[in-house]
């Protein structure tokens, strides 16, 4: 292996490495199996110099912690892709929600909850059997006793000891009374916990709802329907998630397969666009965001040569070329001659906060209507306005953001008129 | 070298191994069973707060990023790819990433209070003060390992693994040209893979 690839595995495992070189770099590793068990190595190492020199020793009520952190957080929503393994994500149920998620399991549990609990109540009421049953159990010692002794006492009692089964009487009542309070117990925290199986349910509904929504959604925008806007944008990627090797897939290759008619996306052509880069304009000039918050028009981008975004309408595939220049074609990664991959997906990961979305075909607004571009990070979030979209200058459909000072990664995206009414939306 | 932080040949022998159970338990961890978080806990969590405990300095900061590293990794295992990293190598680079993410909030904030007290802080002061607070005390073993590389090559390579600084950002600091730190960098982690790769032969 020669020095190059020993320096880049280096900066690879680092984080050193963007764009081009990074492609390039995770191209080679995947077909060189040297070169990954350098960077096994290399990784083994890190690990190493990671756990050498003094630290204290680990708190032990760490795990617990996590244990903490994972049932505060039952359910995840991971994607919204259809073909996703983990649509809906809930954190694995205990044993008990286990057997009450099925209404079988709950009647039986009610069940035998009840049966057994009223059977010890019989067992101190009526009957030697139940009364041995108890003494045999050493329930108390004081029923025990009566129970061992209570049929010569009642013979006694027979004979003229009144006062005697009279005690014995109120020691059944007592432990009546008390069995009583247990069973009331017992079908309260039945009810509670039906009640928040009922309650967990609902939430699965909700999720489930929101996803089948979401999804609704999403795939208008990537055919050709009347009356709605090809919508494509999506991942949204900061430093932080471009310097995390685990990648969101969903999303991408869900839009590929619906841009290019349903061909798969191959392993090579997904990491090329999953580690593409907002490339700069001319002169070194990253175009936008201008000052302030809110949306910049993109113009700059086309008259700068940076990036040209295009699709055909026969082939509903969204091309992407360079301009004039060449050293962009290259940043850009991919392939760009006609019918090569999408721009679509395309998000920045040199500037923290700053996103791309790529509009084709946006319908035609009635006049006055004006755009606001809103986003939010998670389903239980408002919506929060980003802007005015300046579509005047926005001829070729894209809209460069910041979320500069939002602190949030938008999870859903919508476009709304002046008054609130939704044009386009989606994930 | 003492064998402090360097696996003993005995245990080398059964690395593999090892590894195709840490494998095994990040496709079990898929599946949600907390059983096998555990275990990835038992194995690694003690690396990741060493990790945590040195960038960061303090016991708050790294409790909250052990705890948030296994949580990432429960809810993100299934992306796991054997065929690009071993499991030890996906485990430290989540668990340094969310280091070094708390590392950089607690130097914002470091900014907004001087910022608030109306004194500008230059950047180097903020570097100092972090480096105050995240400087540790070093084990013999530590010293003698570092010891072995360059003082350049330590230094940029702590910069660059334990506070996450870019190629830039490390140049600026140290003060010397962009191609020698790349140099620094590079030969440093492989100086110390091979002394490492050297130590676990014998």
């Amino acid at each position: 292996m020669n020095s190059e690839w020993q320096d880049l595995a280096v900066d690879y495992v680092l984080g050193h490495l963007s764009g081009e070189e990074k492609h390039r770099f995770v191209l080679k590793l995947d077909r060189d199996p040297a070169l990954r068990d350098l960077v096994a190595g290399l990784e083994q190492t890190l690990g190493q110099v990671a756990e050498a020199g003094q630290a204290p020793p680990l708190p032990p009520d760490l795990w617990a912690g996590i244990e903490q952190k994972l049932a505060a957080e039952p359910l995840l929503f991971q994607s919204a892709d259809k073909n996703s393994k983990k649509m809906v994500v809930a954190a694995p149920p205990g044993l008990w929600q286990r057997v009450l998620r099925h209404p079988a399991w709950a009647i039986a549990a009610c069940g035998l909850l009840v049966w057994n609990v009223y059977d010890r109540a019989a067992g101190g009421l009526i009957g030697p059997e139940a009364g041995q049953s108890f003494s045999g159990n050493g329930m108390t010692d004081a029923s025990g006793r009566a129970g061992g002794a209570g049929d010569s006492r009642v013979a006694g009692a027979a004979g003229g000891d009144a006062r005697l089964l009279l005690t014995r009487l109120e020691q059944l009542q007592a432990e009546k009374e008390a069995l009583q309070a247990v069973v009331a117990s017992k079908e309260r925290n039945l009810d509670e916990a039906l009640g928040q199986l009922d309650g967990l349910d609902a939430h699965n509904a909700k999720i489930a709802a929101d996803y089948m929504r979401l999804a609704d959604r999403f795939f208008p925008f990537y055919e050709s329907k009347p009356g709605l806007g090809r919508f494509t944008v999506i991942e949204l990627r900061d430093a932080e998630s471009a310097s995390d090797p685990n990648m969101r897939f969903g999303i991408p290759e869900k839009a590929f397969e619906m841009l290019t008619k349903g061909s798969p996306l191959t392993r090579e052509q997904l990491q090329l666009a999953q580690t593409e880069s907002l490339v700069p304009g001319k002169n070194n000039a990253v175009q936008g965001p201008s000052p302030g918050p809110g949306i910049v028009t993109a113009a700059g981008f086309t008259s700068d040569n940076a990036l040209t975004l295009s699709s055909s309408a026969n082939t509903g595939r969204v091309n992407l070329s360079g301009g004039n220049s060449a050293s962009l074609v290259d940043q850009t990664g991919g392939d760009n001659s006609s019918g090569a991959l999408p721009s679509a997906w395309i998000v920045h990961n040199d500037a923290e906060e700053i996103g791309v979305i790529n509009m084709v075909e946006f319908p035609d607004l009635a006049p006055g209507t004006t755009a606001i571009l809103e986003m939010r990070g998670s389903l239980s979030e408002e919506f929060e306005s980003f802007g005015v979209i300046p579509f005047d200058k926005n001829s070729d459909g894209r809209i460069l953001y910041s979320t500069q000072g939002k602190n949030m990664t938008p999870l859903e995206v919508r476009i709304v008129d002046q008054n609130g009414n939704i044009i386009v939306q989606g994930p | 070298m003492s064998a402090g932080f360097v696996p003993c040949s005995d245990i080398m022998e059964s690395v593999e191994e090892h590894e195709y159970e840490a494998e095994g338990a990040l496709r079990a961890v898929a599946t949600g069973d907390r059983r096998a978080l555990n275990w990835l806990y038992r194995e690694y969590g003690r690396t990741v707060w060493a990790l945590a405990w040195r960038v960061l300095g303090n016991a708050p900061d790294a409790e909250e990023v052990v705890q948030d590293t296994f949580v990432k990794i429960w809810q993100q295992a299934e992306r796991y790819d054997p065929g690009r990293s071993r499991p030890l190598g996906w485990i430290v680079v989540i668990g340094r990433n969310l280091a070094i993410d708390r590392l950089r909030q607690r130097k914002r904030e470091a900014a907004t209070e001087l910022l608030a007290e109306q004194s500008l802080p230059e950047e180097d002061q903020i570097l100092e003060k972090n480096q105050e607070t995240t400087s540790m005390p070093t084990t013999e073993e530590w010293n003698e390992l570092w010891s072995q590389l360059a003082a350049g090559e330590r230094e940029a390579l702590r910069l660059s693994f334990f506070e996450g600084c870019t190629h830039e950002e490390i140049s600026q600091r140290l003060s010397r040209p962009l191609g020698t730190i790349k140099s620094e960098i590079r030969r440093g982690l492989l100086k110390l893979r091979g002394i490492l790769k050297r130590e676990v032969s014998l």
